[in-house]
């Protein structure tokens, strides 16, 4: 019998009919490995010293918010390439009045957060109603032009050497790992929110059809804004919080590169998972630097290498694969206890 | 009466898709609405859910003149409709089809759903119920969790009426419910609309497929948008000379 | 007087060089629907590799501009049969392995070349002109070149077989098999084509302007304004939207300073895109 309080049974899980407690336990493992993972994270200060270790980590936490965010407007059906550009309205939305009008950072964060917001929704409106590709090169121009204006600004923006002199929140870098992982946890769990209720069936809906979802009352330009808007709060407030941290706000960091590498962290984890972005986060940035941090200037060929791997032989994503796998270990498992005829497909 | 229409003309250019078109549906009735193919009989359906503007003429809904209303009003007065071209939500299961069409009534805020109000949860519970309940009364309830883009024709046609009855309609309109069905699928459908006027639903029926007659408490009939004749089924029937010598011997009998 | 001579020869070789970009990525993205987002790179390697030829090797520019291109055709057919095809046309996994084709390539050339600016030396030194107007042979002679290669591109395309070849596959890829066009040899093809003007384009970019690894990036932007523009599907179209980036790009600075231009350019662009998403010139 199905759980009432479920909206939307996952999409991303296999076809075939399934027990509800087959289910829960196949949640399981996820659930042992995120509390452990949990507990880690926020243990590790206290056990490693270094500080470019903790610089990693908090750039990691940046990056999972901010992919995850990406992650979120896509399922509304929409391949957001400006979303680089509002991690960086965040970040001048803060940098700004912090440097010239010497604002607190308390008051420069929130502020940042909601102008990302603001301007994302704005913005979103021309885009809200066109398909795929026209989509995708309309915002990969937007956020062309966000970073042509933040380049062309004058002294107020630094232009393309960034602007500097961004007062710090903290003094220690410890208290921003706390600040960046309790974000992200927060940050984590509004999104899995947003997915997994009756707003995701909506963004869901008009990424399948718009037409079906309008005959049934689901607008689909309200619901693409939204999703937009609600993908530049947290890529607005990571940018922010971020630039915070770095004392700087420079240009090179939001570009059409950056969100290009943003995709590519989504991609490699798996798109159609909710853990896709952290482990692509994880594998793509953390672990060349963590391990192979020695080869300095031949990192990119590590990265690219990671790219070709995953393109070819799992474009599904990281996550792709392991469900896969999961999958079959699961058939093999209930074939042995003859519970159903009805194996998994594979 | 539950719906009442008179006079209603379509002119596309110089072409009238409909004619002078009569139709009175009462509560509760099974009416159909049966022609060849370009008689004009969706049209008289976009007419009345107001996706065609009309040339002329009124309908009437419940005392309610909706002559120049628009497709999500007439939705929220109760009327639903099914297209014949069946559009879904391929990646969702059946019952997520379902489900995601309880978007009018209830209907949630977004601080309802985001927050996880009391409201909301009742709301889904309710939701939830009602979409089982509908799957079983259009016989879909065993492939609830099967993607819609797997299921065979005739199924996605069934889930299109599923939809449909999520807006919780008083009058539903089904245009063409049985074309592309086999046999099997056909008694199916057939069995479920009657299980919907049991439950309360005036259901007008578009079809070519003739039997079609056999649920009908009514039929009219309509050839190039003017109505051709109407009454019992079976009068309908015995005029089938006329019928088919009229529209040739096309006809699925 | 001498500004404004400066100024129009700017805008040309702007134009052409934008224009052959920009067939180079549409003959990829047509034939093959791949968004080749590497094409910056190949434009940048390209003039990296034409520099080494000329500084390191010593070899003349006549000899080292067709061995540049040919390299960066041959390359684009490996790259087509070994990196494109086995991505089905699938835009995520064409996109990662671009971006990873791109990386390798710039992180190559950045190791051994650095980052500061460089310039391709001239393949014919000294100026030509009369009386006090003076303009660079190279740049008449890349002018040159650069008609002849259009022009011979359209007549490719319009007069020549394989070009007849293409265009069915751009307009009916099915058909086009039906009729018993191999799609494997129009991809080589179209890839090596994409691959060479690219190359071509970077050569022209390296001897007369500034060589930096960052000019693939700003290249690359600029092909998919001049593409999308244009419309997906044509070819037509980026002689006209060429025409006017080069307009853009090469008058504009004069006026005003380098980063406003690109402000005013892009929004300019975002307006058109907004008002026709679909480009001017489209046929899809």
């Amino acid at each position: 019998m199905n759980d009432v309080t479920k909206t939307s049974p996952a999409a991303e899980e296999p076809t075939t009919a399934k027990v509800a407690s087959e289910t829960r336990s196949r949640r399981w493992p996820a659930m042992s490995v995120l509390s452990a993972l949990f507990v880690v994270l926020a243990l590790l200060p206290l056990g490693i010293s270094g500080s470019y270790y903790m610089h990693v980590l908090i750039l990691m936490f940046v990056y999972i918010v901010i992919s995850s965010s990406w992650r979120v407007v896509s399922i509304s059906g929409q391949f957001n390439i400006a979303i680089g550009a509002f991690f960086g309205i965040g970040a001048y939305a803060a940098a700004i009045p912090s440097v010239w009008l010497h604002w607190s950072p308390w008051i420069t964060i929130p502020l940042g957060a909601v102008a990302a917001t603001i301007l994302g929704a704005a913005l979103a409106f021309p885009f809200a109603r066109l398909r795929t590709i026209y989509y995708a090169m309309g915002t990969l121009f937007l956020g062309y032009v966000v970073i042509n204006l933040i380049t062309a600004g004058g002294k107020t923006t630094g232009m393309s050497t960034g602007l500097g002199g961004v007062e710090s929140l903290f003094s220690s870098r410890t208290h921003y790992y706390y600040l960046t992982f309790g974000l992200m946890i927060i940050s984590m769990l509004c999104m899995y929110r947003f997915e997994h209720s009756r707003i995701g069936v909506r963004m869901k809906a008009v990424s399948q059809s718009h037409q079906v979802a309008a005959s049934v009352g689901i607008g689909e330009r309200r619901n693409r804004i939204l999703a937009v808007a609600f993908g530049s709060f947290f890529a607005g407030l990571m940018g922010a919080v971020y630039c915070h941290y770095q004392g700087v706000a420079s240009p090179a960091s939001y570009g059409l590169a950056a969100t290009l590498w943003i995709i590519m962290y989504v991609l490699v984890g798996g798109i159609n998972s909710f853990w896709g972005p952290a482990i692509g986060v994880g594998i793509l940035m953390v672990i060349p630097e963590f391990f192979f941090r020695d080869l300095k200037g031949d990192l990119p060929y590590v990265t690219a290498a990671i790219l070709l791997i995953i393109a070819f032989t799992m474009p599904e994503g990281i996550v792709g694969l392991l469900k896969l796998t999961r999958d079959r270990v699961f058939a093999r498992h209930r074939k042995k206890k003859e519970v159903s005829p009805d194996a998994v497909g594979d | 009466m539950l719906l009442e229409i008179e006079h209603l003309t379509k002119r596309f250019g110089g072409l009238a898709a409909v004619d002078d078109f009569d139709i009175n549906v009462a509560e509760g009735e099974i009416v159909g609405l049966i022609g060849p193919n370009g008689a004009g009989k969706s049209t008289v359906f976009n007419l009345i859910t107001g996706v065609f503007p009309v040339t002329r003429g009124r309908i009437v809904y419940d005392g309610q003149d909706i002559t120049k209303k628009l497709p999500d009003q007439v939705a929220k007065l109760g009327i639903g409709r099914t297209f014949q071209l069946n559009p879904l939500f391929p990646d969702f299961t059946v019952l997520e089809n379902v489900t995601s069409s309880f978007e009018l009534h209830p209907h949630s805020s977004l601080f309802d759903i985001f927050f996880g109000t009391p409201k909301y949860r009742r709301n889904e519970a309710f939701i939830q119920e009602k979409a089982q309940e509908i799957l079983e009364l259009v016989g879909l309830a065993e492939e609830a969790d099967e993607l819609a883009k797997n299921l065979p024709h005739g199924h996605q046609k069934m889930l299109g009426v599923a939809r449909a009855l999520a807006t919780r309609p008083r009058l539903l309109m089904l245009d063409e419910p049985l074309a592309g069905m086999n046999p099997g699928e056909i008694q199916a459908s057939l069995d479920a609309i009657r299980g919907m006027r049991d439950n309360g639903i005036t259901v007008l029926i578009v079809e070519h497929n003739m039997q079609i007659l056999s649920l009908c408490d009514r039929v009219v009939v309509i050839s190039f948008g003017k109505k051709i004749t109407e009454g019992l089924p079976e009068e309908v029937r015995a005029n089938q000379e006329v019928i088919s010598a009229y529209f040739g011997s096309d006809y699925v009998c | 007087m001498e500004l404004a001579i400066q100024t129009v020869i700017n805008v040309i070789l702007l134009g052409v060089v934008y224009i052959l970009m920009g067939m180079g990525f549409a003959f990829i993205l047509n034939l093959l629907g791949v968004f080749n987002l590497a094409h910056g790179a190949i434009f940048v390697s390209a003039a990296y590799g034409c520099y080494l030829m000329v500084v390191k090797l010593g070899l003349p520019g006549f000899v080292a501009f067709p061995l540049t291109v040919l390299v960066s055709a041959a390359f684009g057919v490996l790259v087509e049969r070994f990196l494109f095809r086995p991505m089905k046309a699938d835009f995520n996994r064409v996109m990662m392995v671009c971006i990873a084709l791109s990386t390798i390539l710039v992180t190559t050339f950045n190791r051994f070349l650095g980052t500061r600016a460089l310039s391709i030396p001239p393949f014919i030194p000294g100026t030509t002109g009369f009386g006090s107007y003076k303009v660079d042979t190279d740049r008449i002679l890349a002018f040159g070149i650069g008609i002849v290669i259009l022009i011979a591109i359209i007549v490719f395309v319009d007069r020549s077989r394989w070009g007849a070849r293409m265009q069915a596959v751009t307009q009916n890829k099915e058909g086009a098999a039906l009729q018993g066009i191999r799609f494997g040899q129009i991809a080589s093809l179209a890839c090596a084509v994409g691959f060479g003007l690219a190359a071509i384009g970077g050569v022209f970019m390296g001897s007369l302007y500034n060589l930096t690894p960052f000019i693939g990036d700003v290249t690359l932007i600029k092909v998919l304004m001049l593409v999308i523009l244009a419309g997906l599907g044509s070819f037509n179209g980026i002689f006209y939207v060429g025409a006017l980036l080069g307009v853009l790009y090469g008058a504009l600075p004069v006026f005003l300073n380098g980063a406003v231009v690109d402000a005013l350019a892009s929004v300019m662009v975002l307006a058109l895109l907004i008002i026709r998403p679909k480009g001017f010139f489209g046929h899809e």
